[in-house]
């Protein structure tokens, strides 16, 4: 099951925060500084973390991961609201270019 | 299982922890004056052996001799009393198959020149480090154990468990398919229950990509679409399975090698839609299904049979798109096309089936119209004409020529992941660059895929009139109109539909995969018929 995780980190060393913003580009949506929504199944979170533990100070730097809901349900659209500039979770069934 | 091997949540911590273990190693453990610069690991190999192994660490002990160090989650045994293997007695201080997998590292050092009689066990689970010495014994039960992986690797499947907790947890159960096979198995097979394990896989996402000079690339672990004017998307590679080039784009190499390491295939179309060639990796494992497919598809009988249940299959299929969506229908086609499906049944040769095919084929195009609901038909012009192709002389066809290209691509695929030769079928003819079998398996789909989502666009307004240009002998789909219809086209594939035997819910995308994977089965003799899936 896929859900939607919103990975946010605080990270203290500027070399160690750009390694980390590219790792986790790479598995999910860049919302603002330093946050990103993810869809991860139990898999994907398993690795992002692995590749996150090898780049992060263990007692200087942190991330968190705030499940919110699966996929399918469309949990994002339903227990996020924003106000401003508005956000659009991406849709697998829509990657055409 | 036939070097299969599937990531799951727990195979990654697992090895993530093996990385970790690697990359903080002290380097004076491993590169005793033999490296300049101690390696990260070492990998070695033996042809006597026939193994290859990599060594997360070795050390080099005072008295001379090497000792392989392994480490694992688990807590060490109490040590109290030995283990009995067979005939051989194991050390009571390590659980028998890390001691076995520590002593295939040592022949392994052996066989390379490093003199070792012993090596180490680390036991996370209770901090526990334990020293195994690589007695007679052990060599033995380790060379049994080389020889009898050897075995197992060109034997058969082994069947599933059956009703085995261990399948949850288990990587390969979508692989495997344990109640799935037990079902179609057993005689009694209603009564046994399926559990609710398979659709823990998730489908991921096809990139299409067709926009003229358009370029395909990676960075990190983003795919990035870079258009022509500069303007660039991403999508996280992690999300992907499949990408579809049409026409004039680029794909850098660095993508295409990355795609073909984590099992994503890459389809190469024209601008107009048709398909020209497919990426996928090197699936030597699984030849042995090659084989028994070439060995079954010579079977007159054998070729026959399957033949039967896709003919049949597809002529129900199309049955039932008719019978939901079609407007003021002659009932008298439902019932002709039901003494087709039980005709197909009962053919005696290729030939009557392809007459049958061709008879139920010709009906069903024809109330095809029935179940179009289109506005803006500009007077004079016709929406369908019967089936056409090459080139497609309306707009119906060339949306049905355009979906057919879409699942005879995913078709393609799914058969090829699970090691089948695309081109080798059972019913339609063999030809040069025509992948027969693909043509063979995508039948029943046909209509319950493609057929549904050209009606649909079509009947929503989604694709209208003006999206296509009409030429005098062809009829083609400008660029945003195709576009919406591989959106149409991607919906359709991530629906769900409730199985008709299994009973779960799953997506038309991964029941292709299921279906391949069922045909795979039956012809490697473990399972005892393969049907196509019929929808109600
Ligand atoms: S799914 Fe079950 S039967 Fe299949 S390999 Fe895993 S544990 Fe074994």
């Amino acid at each position: 099951m896929r859900r939607y995780v919103l990975v946010s980190y605080d990270i203290s060393d500027q070399k160690r925060w750009r390694r980390v913003y590219k790792i986790v580009r790479g598995y999910g949506m860049h919302v603002q500084y330093s946050v990103f929504l993810c869809q991860l199944t139990d898999q994907d979170e398993a690795e992002l973390k692995q590749l996150l533990l090898d780049v992060i100070h263990q007692s200087m730097d942190q991330v968190i991961f705030a499940r919110i809901g699966t996929v399918q349900a469309k949990a994002a659209e339903r227990n996020m609201s924003c106000i401003g500039r508005d956000f659009v979770p991406l849709d697998l069934k829509g990657l055409v270019f | 299982m036939q070097g299969l091997f599937e990531k799951s949540a727990d195979t990654v911590e697992g090895s993530g922890q093996h990385d970790r273990a690697e990359r903080r190693k002290r380097p004076s453990d491993v590169g005793h004056d033999v490296w300049d610069i101690a390696p990260q690991s070492l990998h070695l190999g033996d042809e006597d052996l026939g193994i290859v192994g990599k060594l997360d660490a070795i050390r080099y002990q005072d008295d001379g001799y090497w000792e392989p160090v392994e480490a694992k989650h688990s807590s060490a045994p109490n040590g109290g009393t030995s283990f009995r293997l067979g005939e051989w007695e194991l050390d009571g201080k390590a659980w028998p198959n890390d001691q076995i997998q520590l002593c295939a590292q040592g022949l392994l050092l052996r066989a390379n020149g490093f003199p070792t009689i012993a090596g180490k066990l680390f036991y996370r689970g209770n901090r526990q480090t334990v020293r195994i010495v690589f007695s007679d014994d052990l060599i033995a039960a380790t060379v049994a154990t080389i020889r009898r992986a050897h075995e197992l690797e060109q034997a058969s499947m082994p069947s599933p468990l059956l009703n085995s907790d261990k399948c949850f947890r288990c990587s390969l159960n979508g692989v495997c398919l344990p109640d799935e096979t037990i079902r179609l198995t057993s005689p009694d097979g209603e009564t046994v229950p399926i559990r609710d394990i398979v659709p823990s896989r998730d489908d991921l996402g096809t990139v299409y990509v067709s926009e003229p000079g358009t370029r395909v690339g990676k960075r990190g672990y983003e795919l990035t679409i870079t258009s022509k004017d500069g303007m660039e998307s991403t999508v996280p590679l992690k999300d992907v399975r499949h990408i579809s080039l049409f026409g004039n784009v680029q794909i850098s190499t660095q993508l295409v090698h990355d795609c073909m390491e984590s099992g994503v295939t890459i389809s190469y179309l024209t601008a107009a839609g048709r398909l020209v060639g497919m990426n996928h990796n090197l699936i030597s494992k699984n030849v042995l299904v090659r084989r028994e497919q070439f060995k079954r598809f010579g079977d007159e009988r054998d070729r026959l049979t399957l033949a039967r249940y896709i003919v049949r299959a597809k002529i129900l299929n199309q049955r039932t798109l008719l019978r939901r969506n079609a407007h003021g229908l002659d009932k008298v086609i439902l019932k002709d096309l039901l003494d087709h499906a039980r005709r197909s049944e009962e053919a005696t040769s290729i030939d009557s089936l392809l007459g049958i095919e061709g008879i139920a084929a010709k009906q069903y195009m024809q109330a095809f119209v029935l179940m179009l609901k289109v506005k803006g038909v500009p007077a004079g012009e016709t929406l369908m004409n019967g089936r056409n192709r090459r080139p497609p002389k309306d707009p119906v066809n060339a949306l049905l020529s355009l979906g057919y290209s879409l699942l005879q691509r995913d078709m393609y695929a799914a058969l090829a992941a699970v090691g089948l030769d695309p081109l080798m079928g059972f019913y339609h003819r063999i030809e040069t660059g025509r992948p027969s079998l693909v043509l063979d398996m995508m039948e029943p789909f046909r209509a319950i895929i493609a057929d549904s989502v050209v009606v649909r666009t079509l009947n929503t307004g989604e694709i209208a009139w003006d999206d296509f240009y009409i030429g005098q002998e062809s009829c083609s789909l400008k660029l945003p109109g195709r576009k919406r219809f591989f959106q149409a086209f991607e919906r359709r594939m991530h629906e769900t539909v409730t199985h008709p035997v299994f009973g779960y819910k799953l997506s038309y995308r991964r029941m292709l995969e299921l279906e391949a994977r069922f045909l795979s089965r039956y012809l490697m003799g473990e399972l005892p018929e393969y049907r196509p899936i019929v929808t109600r």
